[in-house]
């Protein structure tokens, strides 16, 4: 027998008075959860605000559950409606002391933990975005949760859901099921989940309680940063070490041509043919792609542990048995100044299919 | 006076579970964070302690290797008790690690190059109850705080964040790659070798073991943490690519599949316009 999930959260991340595309996917990937496990499905929401009364405990049976509904409505009635159709159930906003901004557990990271050990969700899912990366795990260890980063979100046998993940280069998967109802888990999900429409008829909650952000963390400024378009691109053409500065323009032009970005591995940016910010890889840039056409890179744990499990990898390599053609869905063997060129053809309005 | 220690937490790159990468020996986040580490500590003029957890025959290269680079104390935390805990596991043992340290900064990789979760230093955090900030690029000392670069979605932010203090680093910016550990350059490979073998001999005997107990961590306390870590099963292969015999059957291929939408924006779709909308429950 699956467990019976009551409850599933989604943290929402808003950008002036609507969710950030990131926050309307991971709705979207809740209210699936939600609507074939029967549990209810909370938007939860932090706002700047004056916060709870800190002389008063945070424990929720000495406290009128939830308050001011309509205020909260009525001062975020954009966000409210957004994220109702997006599919939540229910929608929690908690009042945070200082700004909302930008996400991180600093900023939200308390709001939420008190949100969770309010509602107590079985499944808390994190949109796809750096805040995540910030506020996940550490929500996950306050809670006693288990933390999956990134997993892809599958039913099992028995109808229980499945979060899995490769690791080891995807050599090997990681395979965690939601069948302890004793266990949350807190899920950081990955870019280009499906959004959903909900019945735009949320119920909206304020709940009151105390929830400081970390005064020893403040944000000076920022600026936008380079390299930004491959973080949501749904086609990348990437080169590896194989690629020379001749055949550097034409992934270019391919990328153009598919729609898509053009990213490099390090390799390739490490001898200046690529421009550092395209770099894709374990601790630079990470991407989910719909396609990922990879050009003359062997598939290094390194590079594709950067890369969504879903997306599918096409192989462009001059060697028959380079190993990123164990990796891939489709390939073509071949040197790139030769593929590329006759691949452009083929993608030409009016080329014979 | 010199100021508390600044730890890294390091280790070793592994290509499959319990088993070494033989040509990389620290990730890329890993190699970011010593090269943070041992800046703020020639800022701060603090020591680095360089801490890991793992048996000696593993992780002794990375401590040596943190040592040579300048690291002035490197922990080892037999984990024979450990057994494959998740990231709580780890981040409570590391946490008496760090305590046993006496540091009030850690510097670790933002995620490992295997498991890529992105978990430890933000569980770390909350276990010493300190400021954590993921993702960072760059790190400057501003008085008594640290002036932080991170990288987000689309921007780069610069926060202001005091001590105590975890940081996760990413990998070093290309162009300064060679920062963390440069190579013995002695002329002739004999004289290398034997300068290897002296250093290893030097350095291992500066490696201190400490196990569980002078953590005053009970394994019992962290065996329940084996359950959340999901269950680690080896892929079978599916055969490779499907191979195409020239570059216009591969793109007749992707269009058959369909993975391919020429011309389509960059960008996720439209919320408003999903392929396969999901109506609500209630």
């Amino acid at each position: 027998m699956p467990i019976q999930v009551a409850c599933v959260l989604v943290h929402i991340e808003a950008d002036g008075d609507q969710p950030t595309p990131a926050s309307r996917e991971a709705l979207g990937e809740g209210r699936r959860i939600a609507s074939t496990s029967g549990a209810t499905l909370y938007a939860m929401i932090a706002v700047a605000g004056s916060g709870g009364d800190p002389r008063r405990p945070t424990r929720a049976e000495t406290l009128p559950p939830y308050a001011a509904q309509a205020a909260a409505g009525a001062t975020h009635a954009a966000l409210v409606e957004a994220v109702g159709a997006g599919g939540a159930d229910k929608i929690v906003f908690v009042n945070v002391d200082g700004d909302t901004r930008p996400a991180l557990w600093a900023t939200v990271g308390p709001a939420l933990a008190a949100a969770c050990q309010h509602l107590r969700p079985v499944l808390v899912l994190l949109p796809a975005s750096a805040g995540s990366d910030d506020i996940g795990a550490r929500l996950a260890a306050r809670l006693g949760a288990a933390y999956v980063h990134q997993p892809v979100i599958e039913q099992g046998p028995r109808g229980e859901v499945v979060l899995s993940r490769p690791v080891y280069g995807g050599g090997w998967r990681r395979r965690l099921s939601l069948d302890d109802p004793d266990r949350a888990v807190v899920v950081a999900l990955a870019p280009g989940r499906r959004p959903a429409r909900g019945s735009d008829e949320a119920e909206v909650l304020l709940l009151d309680v105390r929830a400081e952000r970390d005064p020893r963390v403040s944000l000076v400024d920022a600026t936008a940063a380079e390299g930004a378009p491959l973080a949501r691109a749904r086609v990348i053409v990437t080169g590896g070490g194989g690629v020379t500065a001749a055949s550097w323009p034409l992934l270019v032009e391919l990328a153009a041509a598919l729609g898509g970005e053009v990213g490099a591995t390090r390799a390739l940016c490490q001898r200046g043919v690529a421009p550092a910010a395209r770099e894709i890889g374990v601790g630079a840039q990470r991407v989910a792609p719909h396609l990922y056409v990879v050009c003359g890179a062997s598939g290094s744990a390194a590079h594709l542990g950067a890369v969504s499990a879903e997306a599918e990898i096409v192989a462009i390599d001059r060697d028959a048995d380079a190993p990123i053609l164990k990796r891939a869905s489709y390939g073509v063997v071949g040197r790139i100044e030769d593929v590329v060129p006759r691949m452009l053809a083929a993608l030409r309005p009016g080329a014979p299919s | 006076m010199t100021a508390a220690p600044v730890a890294v937490l390091l280790r070793r790159l592994q290509a499959r579970p319990g088993g070494t990468d033989d040509d990389e020996v620290l990730g890329r986040c890993e190699g970011g964070a010593l090269a943070i580490a041992l800046e703020l500590g020639e800022r701060l003029d603090a020591p680095v302690v360089a801490i890991a957890v793992g048996p000696a025959r593993r992780e002794d290269r990375v401590l040596a290797m943190a040592l040579r680079a300048g690291c002035a104390r490197a922990l080892r935390i037999d984990d024979s008790e450990v057994g494959e805990v998740d990231y709580l596991g780890l981040a409570q043992v590391l946490a008496g690690a760090v305590r046993h340290a006496g540091a009030r900064i850690v510097v670790c990789g933002d995620r490992s190059q295997d498991e890529a979760a992105a978990a430890i230093g933000p569980a770390l955090a909350e276990l010493l109850t300190w400021s954590h900030l993921t993702r960072v690029r760059r790190v400057a000392v501003e008085g008594d705080a640290m002036l932080v670069v991170r990288e987000a979605d689309a921007e780069l932010q610069r926060l202001r964040a005091a001590a105590p203090l975890v940081l996760c680093a990413l990998a070093p910016p290309v162009a300064a790659v060679a920062v963390a550990v440069a190579p013995d350059d002695d002329d002739d490979e004999a004289d290398r070798r034997a300068a290897r073998r002296r250093k290893r001999a030097r350095t291992a005997t500066s490696i201190e073991e400490i196990d569980l107990a002078d953590l005053d961590i009970e394994p019992r306390a962290i065996a329940p943490r084996r359950t959340s870590a999901g269950k680690l099963r080896a892929v079978r292969s599916k055969g490779g690519a499907v191979l195409s015999a020239s570059p216009e059957d591969l793109v007749a291929r992707l269009r058959a599949d369909p993975l391919l939408v020429v011309g389509a924006p960059a960008a996720a779709p439209a919320p408003d316009g999903p392929d396969d909308p999901v109506e609500a429950s209630s």
